[in-house]
């Protein structure tokens, strides 16, 4: 097929319109919110909060339309390069993006509501707003995009408004190192992600999504070369390279192994943030990135997206074990669960994935949103009682479920709901992921027994790991006595308030979207969800993929169902009991660790701190990098420019002499010594004079000095 | 009027303003700053003027008739009995790649009267020294003619060295003598290339004139330049016929060159056992390297920016750097292709070591000046990259580049001045925390750092991505540039940002505080000065990243011929 008819304008409909108002409406809310007098920033944050709110209406309202409907796809020219097919941009609603904008839009206004109290008194107020809305609109970028070069274009800019939002409290070295740290690991995923797209366009000449899908089926693999209908040849690997690629980018963005190191960091930014960025929507651009891309995937490459998902999961799930901070234990959480999804896109149970996505990011929103109100709640008690101590450790927390009634029923669902438990909807979202990843080592290994297999097995560890911290951090949170005020005497748990109804009307809806009934009929059984029902795997595009994969896969999944829910219940069960009896109020555990002397062994330091990763890189890139750095620039002072100096001073003589022969050929026009008529004087008189020898004799001359300046 | 002399209106204004202001009485010394930001004002309603009436469909480089606003009159005309005759013409005009160089450089140096407006010492001598660099520098690129080029590339050299020389910073000597020697030392060898193609190449229109084909250069007409070439080429002209000629425009065409003369395409001469062509290439890329400047050749830039004052430093980094890149394209890769293409691998591994070693350096500098001056370096690697890679993305990227970077390293250097005009000090270590007390100030630095670190939606995105793209597509294309390259090049991404974010988090985030000399009284706010300096950098940077129609129209036609040419003749060439 032509470019021309590839790549074809395609007009303007009104869903893509009304996409493009989405789009607009955050972005505006962060111009006004920039322009903004400081004095009327409430009012301000309300409009933008509204715009947000008119956003997600209008997102719904395209769900109801596109479900079951062809996607919408509007695309105009960008620009072009010299006489390459036109660059193009343009909207791509399918269901997935709908879907996206949803959720997107949906916690977005949530979290503007709930930031209205939570951040009220916070000078940064009007900035925070303004991050926000440029977050909204960056994030929705990425999701309507239909060319992964624009794609690119707001996966950066999501990069630069979580930088911006990390850095809020910019004062606090940690939150400044920490947006640094994101921004810069991010930036490691990019480079990444740029070799991916490189690849593409070397191969296809254009980077939309839909022209892509047909130039990647018509491309053949044949003799280890990979063949385009441009007639470009690349050797085969780099099929599978520009799949790894595209996934290094969203290994940065969904902090996957070994790329994970910023997220926990990232928690210095305020709560809300958190909430909206690094658990729910942000962090899980990666995985909605591999689902545009999915079809372009080969099959090492997937393997590959699995194999990461599930390490990732795993040394997400150990890291949040021990972590003293309640935003931690989420934060680690987070990236065990994108774990989990990076591994259904890798074991091909692509809907399954996206479903987890979804019911993720409206549990884990409330999760963080609710560890919000237990810090809100703590610093007010904090502020009332003139007692200094961390609001965020949970050994100084316990028992705030009496006080704390409503904050704790939207943490409980929303954790159980993490956990896997039925009737809530991440067991949904998990069993189809379980179940997805079981089939696919079956189909992988033939029927045998193979290391395959590993991959499943780490997803079901990863189910007791994460039964148990979250139980473990519901009883430290909730349960027991109020350690901080027990340690002080005069104080108690009655001066903890709930908090404004405003956080309180935001868990509830959170709290609601956590539930299994929302998601499905019949919540035991994700193949009756309504979601699944809509999503289903396109069927991969790649050269040389066996088409028998995919249908297997299916079959199998459905075979498997009832084997990896037994499994994983047992699972949680472990999972819970352990946490029980490890952190029952009063348990010998406890106690030492409350009173932080616990002897901590090397396994707990190494879930502590994260499997020394952030320890590791920094002896092994960051130090190395500073050293050769500070290295080259003494190499610059000492022995380059010394070099030109010592270079410098021949240059001098030879200066003297072309001085003296300027002198002896431009005599009589020395009084005419505007430097322009000068030149001319020498090169017409020497050239005359049959001086040019002499003059490329001293240039030669130089040159001779300067090679072996350049050798020595 | 306008039309037929534009350019050399924008050539001989800055020069006639120049030297007014040097007549101007010591009394109204101070009316010369007005004087220049008149020129500029001028200049700049010229440059909307030239940029409305450019025919974008025409591609240049090759072809006189591909050249617009052209003037051509007769300069110098010599008999030199066996040597032929000399003609040296001036010889003006613009193409799509001069023109971006044109427009970008009446901004900048606009931009840089208005940084200039706190001069306070020798304000006559600064201003007209300003003022004739101004014209050298559009002279440069307006330049068709191998000698008018030289001599406005030369002519840059006198003002710049004085005005780092008298008005920069305390070892403003050092510097000033180092960037005068260096440039220097890369003009000698580009002076001996252009003598050599000088007197390899003749003008087919004036021979015909001379061998009495037609009465004047007028009734020439393409045959008669083909029946010149073809007498050319079977030895039937005799010497004293031939006119030789400076024209680049002639230069890049294999039919002007005499058989056996030093540049000839069709019979290699060789110079110490090397073929002359390319050993000609290998000086005008070292001559013009030193411009750039490409990393080992680089070291007089960050002394030059460090010392030299904050308009200097905007006009050296904006513009004075691409004259050494479009010196390249223009005369080295146009006229001798076969040495572009034989020395591509060197030309993007010098690329690529730039922009690592470049931003390395920037990593390890301690001064916020010579930080800013290290990425320059390493941004104009990806200038040298993407021309290497010959492809259409990689040289659309490249000159992109070479726009972009002029816009926000121009507005970088501002960045530093401003602090530096309030304190006087430019080190990292005395600032913390300046985001809580200058506010504006440190938003504009967080826009130009992004910006600089290639971020989407501003120029420098859509420069450095082509640039990766075309280096990398390059082996699939013509198997001149290994993708290694293009993937170690972007690592240069990361680095970039890892210098710039841990400057902000050292400098604007944290705890405020200053040491050293730096006092906390210094430091006020922007000024409106600023505001109108920075602000339409940042209104450049961002539209020519939304829109990169805006520039890319200007130059598709002259890319794809220069890729066509270069990847057809060049190879050709080569061959032979």
């Amino acid at each position: 097929m032509e470019y021309s008819e590839l790549l074809r304008p395609l007009p303007w409909t009104t869903p893509t319109i009304l996409c493009l108002v989405i789009l607009a409406l955050p972005f505006v809310s962060f111009l006004l919110m920039a322009a903004a007098p400081d004095s009327s920033r409430r009012l301000m944050s309300w409009v933008s909060s509204a715009f947000i709110l008119i956003a997600a209406c209008i997102s719904v309202y395209l769900l109801l339309s596109v479900w079951a409907q062809p996607a919408s796809h509007t695309r105009f020219d960008w620009f072009s390069i010299a006489s390459m097919p036109q660059i193009t941009a343009g909207i791509l609603l399918d269901i997935n993006a709908a879907l996206m904008l949803v959720v997107v839009n949906v916690i977005s206004f949530l979290v503007h509501v709930y930031s209205t109290a939570y951040m009220k008194d916070d000078a940064g107020y009007k900035k925070y707003f303004a991050f926000l809305g440029l977050f909204t609109f960056s994030m929705l970028g990425i999701v309507l995009a239909d060319n992964l070069l624009i794609i690119f274009v707001f996966w950066e800019l999501v990069g630069l408004s979580s930088y911006l939002l990390i850095s809020h409290w910019y004062q606090k070295d940690s939150a400044s190192k920490a947006a640094k740290k994101a921004f810069i690991v991010n930036r490691v995923g990019d480079a990444g992600f740029l070799i991916g797209l490189a690849i593409l366009w070397v191969q296809f000449n254009t980077l939309d999504i839909e022209a892509l899908k047909v130039l990647m089926s018509q491309s053949t693999l044949a003799g280890g070369e990979w063949t385009t209908t441009l007639g470009y040849v690349l050797n085969a690997d780099w099929l599978t390279v520009a799949g790894i690629g595209l996934f290094l980018g969203a290994m940065g963005k969904s902090a996957q192994f070994p790329l994970q190191v910023w997220l926990p960091d990232a928690m210095e930014g305020p709560t809300p943030v958190s909430a909206l960025i690094h658990a729910a929507t942000m962090v899980a651009a990666g995985v909605f990135l591999m689902a545009r891309v999915f079809v372009l995937l080969d099959i090492d490459a997937l393997t590959f997206v699995a194999t990461i998902g599930a390490i990732t999961a795993f040394m997400g799930a150990i890291a949040a074990l021990t972590q003293h901070d309640i935003k931690k234990v989420l934060a680690y959480s987070t990236i065990s669960q994108l774990g989990y999804m990076l591994m259904g896109i890798g074991v091909g149970a692509y809907d399954a994935a996206l479903f987890h996505l979804f019911t993720h990011a409206f549990f884990k929103a409330c999760l963080f949103l609710a560890a919000g109100s237990v810090i809100y709640a703590l610093h007010e008690f904090e502020h009332d009682t003139g007692i200094k101590f961390d609001a965020q450790d949970m050994r100084n927390m316990g028992g705030l479920r009496k006080k704390l009634p409503f904050t704790f029923m939207a943490y409980g669902v929303s954790a159980l709901a993490l956990i896997g438990i039925p009737f809530f909807s991440g067991f949904l979202s998990k069993d189809a992921l379980l179940s997805g990843a079981y089939a696919w080592a079956d189909v992988m290994s033939g029927g045998g027994f193979s290391i395959y297999y590993l991959i499943p097995d780490l997803g079901f560890l990863t189910v007791i790991l994460t039964a148990l911290y979250m139980f473990r951090q519901l009883l430290l949170v909730f349960f027991g006595e109020f350690r901080i005020a027990a340690q002080h005497p005069g104080h108690s748990l009655t001066e903890v308030k709930e908090v404004p109804l405003v956080m309180k009307a935001v868990l509830t809806v959170l709290g609601i979207m956590s539930l299994g009934l929302i998601w499905s009929i019949n919540p035991l059984d994700h193949s009756h969800s309504w979601f699944l029902g809509a999503l289903k795997a396109p069927t991969i595009l790649t050269p040389g993929f066996d088409i028998d994969w995919q249908p297997r896969l299916i079959e199998l999944t459905l075979a498997n169902h009832i084997k990896v829910t037994v499994i994983s219940m047992t699972m949680i069960v472990i999972g819970a009991l352990t946490g029980w009896f490890l952190y029952k109020p009063g348990s010998a555990y406890t106690k030492g660790y409350f009173q932080r002397k616990n002897t901590v062994n090397k396994l707990q330091a190494l879930s502590y701190n994260n499997w020394h990763l952030d320890e590791a890189y920094k002896l092994i890139i960051e130090k190395p990098v500073l050293w050769i750095a500070n290295g080259l620039s003494a190499f610059e002072k000492r022995v380059i420019d010394k070099a030109i100096d010592g270079f410098a001073v021949i240059n001098v003589i030879i200066a003297h002499l072309i001085g003296w022969i300027d002198r002896m050929v431009v005599d009589g026009f020395v009084n005419f010594s505007v430097f322009f008529a000068g030149r001319i004087g020498v090169m017409t008189k020497s050239l005359q004079g049959g001086r040019v020898q002499s003059y490329i004799l001293i240039a030669v001359f130089g040159i001779v000095i300067m090679i072996f300046w350049i050798i020595w | 009027m306008l039309d037929n002399h534009l350019l050399s209106i924008l050539v001989f204004l800055p020069l006639t303003a120049a030297i007014v202001i040097a007549l101007l009485p010591q009394s109204v010394k101070h009316t010369s700053k007005y004087i220049a930001l008149g020129v500029g004002c001028i200049q700049l309603l010229l440059a909307v003027v030239l940029y409305l009436g450019y025919n974008s469909s025409l591609a240049g480089l090759n072809s006189i008739s591909g050249f617009q606003y052209v003037e051509n009159i007769s300069w110098i005309n010599l008999e030199l009995s066996t040597l032929g005759k000399l003609s040296a013409h001036y010889f003006i005009g613009v193409d799509g790649l001069s023109i971006s160089m044109v427009l970008l450089s009446i901004v900048i140096l606009f931009i840089g009267v208005i940084s200039s407006w706190n001069i306070k010492e020798k304000v006559k001598g600064y201003f007209s020294l300003y003022l004739i660099l101004n014209a050298a520098i559009i002279g440069c690129f307006v330049a068709l003619d191998f000698l008018l080029f030289y001599l406005f590339f030369e002519f840059m050299l006198l003002p710049m060295y004085f005005l780092i020389g008298l008005w920069g910073g305390p070892r403003k000597d050092y510097a000033s003598i180092k960037f005068f020697l260096y440039t220097l030392l890369g003009s000698i060898f580009i002076l001996i290339v252009m003598i050599a193609l000088y007197l390899s190449v003749i003008d087919p229109a004036a021979t015909a004139v001379e061998y009495g084909l037609a009465n004047n250069v007028e009734q020439v007409t393409p045959e008669m330049e083909e029946q010149v070439q073809q007498l050319l080429f079977t030895n039937q002209l005799p010497a004293d016929k031939l006119v030789h000629t400076f024209n680049m425009v002639y230069m890049t065409d294999a039919g002007n060159y005499i058989p056996k003369s030093v540049m000839d395409i069709h019979a290699v001469r060789l110079i110490f056992g090397h073929p002359a062509r390319l050993l000609a290439f290998l000086l005008i890329f070292i001559g013009f390297a030193i411009k750039v400047p490409v990393v080992p050749l680089h070291t007089w830039l960050p002394d030059a920016h460090v010392e030299a004052p904050t308009p200097i430093s905007v006009v050296l980094a904006g513009i004075l750097l691409k004259v050494g890149a479009y010196g390249l394209i223009r005369t080295g890769f146009m006229i001798i292709p076969d040495g572009a293409i034989h020395y591509s691998w060197w030309i993007a591994f010098f690329g690529v070591l730039s922009i690592i070693y470049g931003a390395m350096n920037a990593l390890a500098s301690r001064d916020l000046k010579r930080l800013i001056a290290y990425s320059s370096v390493s941004h104009m690697g990806f200038v040298l990259l993407g021309l290497a890679s010959l492809t259409a993305e990689g040289v659309s990227g490249a000159i992109y580049q070479m726009v972009s970077h002029g816009f926000i390293s121009g507005a970088l250097f501002l960045i530093a001045g401003v602090i530096y005009d309030r304190t006087h000090n430019r080190i990292i270590e005395n600032y913390s925390g300046l985001a809580s007390h200058m506010p504006k100030y440190t938003i504009f630095v967080v826009i130009f750092f992004f910006a600089s670190m290639g971020l989407p939606g501003f120029s420098g995105f859509i420069a450095e991505i082509f640039v990766l793209l075309g280096a990398f597509g390059s082996s699939s294309i013509n198997g001149l540039v290994p993708k290694w390259m293009a993937i170690i090049a972007t690592t240069g991404l990361i680095l970039s940002a890892a210098y710039y974010l841990w400057a902000i988090q050292r400098m604007f985030f944290g705890k405020f505080f200053t040491k050293g000399p730096v006092k906390e009284d210094m430091l006020s706010d922007l000024n409106m000065r600023e505001y109108v300096m920075l602000v339409p950098l940042f209104v450049f940077a961002l539209l020519l990243g939304i829109f990169p129609d805006l520039l890319l129209n200007l130059i598709n036609k002259s890319v794809t011929l220069f890729v066509d040419v270069m990847g057809n003749h060049g190879f050709q060439m080569l061959e032979k």
